[in-house]
């Protein structure tokens, strides 16, 4: 836009000549430059803590789910233990997604309205769906659980169900990172690096509930957590590298995860309690003899994997109510 | 059919607000006083669907002026609300202007931060989304909205779009002519790939002393981008362990 006379005379109009200080009212802190009186120019999420808790869960059941099928098809008896946990843990967090997202609802009565319309263009049209399809394939999952492989007829019904379940699987970990970066909230707002967060994020709380139930279940060092650990290695370095990626792209925006109010969930959970303290214990428990000590230390770095995970997706979830009330953001954003 | 509002014409007298509240049967929102200006409503809601913002500025040499605008639902001719709603409740209805059917809506939310304008809100009252519905029903009795029946400059002007843009452009030259030069039109044409807004405005001065922003961003700009890497990080990693668990498998057996 052209430098015009008012123009020129709005950026020499400093706070103190119109703003009013008193208390209650917004001061004017865009330090002369236009706004009008920092009333946040955008509305705030309104979601309560169902969603980001859900985001955990929705991220945890699909990843679990992926994992589980995986150690079942190519996994062999070694892996047996781990498809067990993996589906037992998919199936139980799957069970409190639609509580969770139906609560946070405004009329709770209409949540059927979900599954009115198909609409790719909406992510959540394409997550409600998501998640309704991954509901039956995770029943087939369970259900092979259940009865066994000796059927042929459960052989062959697993083949569709794990083809169209591992893409939906994959879709449950990333598309509410999708969801919350196509709105207008300045921390969310396009960044194409929520994606590989959420997912890896996913794989890592997924890896780490199922390592938490074998070491609880297991007297020893299973071949099943064995397997895992790369597993979870690669699962970690993604999601810290997903995060800085995010963290940087989105600059000055994500202030309230670097600075704010959510900074601790952010440095001390989920890249501290989430991805350096288990790497540091896992790697301790390797060098320690004491085998009762040994499983402590792993119990403890998988607990403290699984409050890492729900930290992040509680600080990303969260920081939607304050980025969106903020102006400087929003004038941020959408400047030229 | 849409709005042009002409901020030049604006006197801050707020019968847009009381006319909108009247027709559409709207809640008061209580008696909070700002105190910075004679705007006490803040910003549009959804109880709130014209709000008219009230600036005081200081000009160089301390002298004084007001800057006064009727805001409203910018009826965006794509809408982000629209693209975002999931269950099919905000739609474009016969007049191309967009609706939230009450019927519908479930409370989701979603359009409330898919809105770049902040317009939308939910209702504590119903828990159903509102918001600006150009008065669907006057519309459909041949009446215009109540807003720009009882404006009394005529700031608010209802019609076919076409009309109100070629108005709206005669308006600017005319200003223009008059010297007034920082007259300019917002949303007439589409900003840097956002589309046009079927509600558009003539204003003064930047667009965020309006609360308006500069350059609207459309949330869906890119996501399918989004969505890829998304899912190729998801398709890595599972690879990934594929390959670790048939070798472990490999290594089990004897």
């Amino acid at each position: 836009m052209s430098e015009t006379p008012a123009r020129r005379a709005i950026s020499l109009t400093r706070s103190g000549v119109i703003g009013n200080s008193s208390p209650g009212t917004p001061e004017d802190r865009s330090n002369g430059k236009p706004s009008y009186y920092d009333i946040p120019l955008l509305k705030a999420s309104e979601w309560t803590w169902m969603i980001p808790v859900y985001f955990a869960l929705g991220g945890l059941a699909g990843g679990s789910y992926v994992l589980a099928r995986l150690a079942d098809r190519f996994g062999g008896d070694a892996l047996r233990p781990a498809a067990r946990a993996g589906t037992v843990i998919c199936a139980s967090s799957l069970a409190c997604c639609p509580p969770l997202l139906i609560l946070d609802l405004g009329d709770q009565r209409r949540f059927h309205h979900m599954l009115r319309v198909f609409k790719p263009i909406s992510p959540m049209s394409v997550g409600s769906w998501t998640i309704t399809a991954f509901s039956g394939a995770v029943g087939a999952a369970v259900l092979r659980e259940w009865l066994g492989a000796r059927s042929l007829l459960m052989r062959i019904a697993l083949v569709p169900a794990d083809l169209a379940g591992i893409p939906l699987g994959l879709l449950m970990t990333g598309y509410t990172a999708v969801l919350i970066s196509t709105t207008s909230t300045p921390v969310w707002a396009q960044n194409p690096w929520l994606g590989p967060l959420f997912t890896a994020s996913a794989f890592e709380l997924a890896g780490g509930s199922i390592s938490l139930a074998l070491e609880l279940t297991s007297p020893s060092e299973t071949p099943a957590a064995k397997a895992l650990k790369p597993v979870k290695l690669i699962a970690r370095v993604t999601t810290a590298a997903a995060l800085a990626a995010y963290l940087v792209s989105a600059g000055k925006l994500a202030k309230p995860l670097t600075h704010g109010k959510y900074a601790p969930h952010i440095w001390g959970g989920a890249l501290g309690a989430g991805i350096v303290l288990p790497l540091a214990l896992e790697t301790l428990a390797d060098r320690t003899r004491s085998s009762s000590a040994r499983k402590s230390m792993k119990i403890a770095a998988s607990v403290l994997g699984l409050v890492g995970g729900f930290a992040l997706k509680w600080a990303i979830g969260s920081a939607g109510h304050i980025s969106g009330k903020d102006p400087e953001a929003a004038r941020q954003v959408t400047g030229t | 059919m849409g709005f042009f509002t002409d901020a030049t014409l604006c006197i801050g007298c707020k019968a847009c607000e009381v006319a909108c509240k009247q027709w559409n049967q709207l809640p008061a929102d209580g008696y909070e006083f700002t105190g910075f200006s004679y705007d006490n409503t803040k910003h549009l809601s959804d109880t709130t669907w014209r709000h008219v913002t009230f600036k005081e500025q200081a000009l160089e040499g301390g002298q004084m002026r007001w800057l006064m605008v009727s805001d409203v639902c910018k009826h965006c001719e794509e809408a982000p609300c629209q693209e975002a709603c999931p269950t099919g409740s905000i739609i474009y209805n016969e007049f191309g202007n967009v609706y939230v059917q009450p019927d519908i809506c479930n409370g989701c939310s979603y359009c409330v931060v898919a809105c770049p304008f902040g317009v939308l809100s939910r209702s504590t009252e119903d828990g159903h989304a509102h918001k600006c519905t150009l008065c669907f029903d006057r519309q459909r009795g041949g009446m215009t909205p109540a807003c720009a029946k009882h404006c009394p400059t005529e700031s608010i002007q209802y019609g076919p779009l076409d009309l109100l843009r070629k108005r709206a452009r005669e308006r600017l030259q005319t200003l223009h002519g008059e010297g007034q030069t920082d007259a300019y039109l917002y949303g007439e044409s589409p900003m840097d790939g956002y589309s046009r807004l079927n509600a558009f405005f003539l204003l003064t001065d930047h667009p965020n002393n309006y609360n308006l922003p500069e350059q609207p961003v459309r949330p869906t700009k890119g996501m399918g981008l989004r969505y890829a890497l998304a899912l190729a990080t998801g398709m890595a990693l599972t690879a990934f362990s594929a390959a670790v668990f048939r070798g472990a498998a490999e290594e089990g057996k004897p």
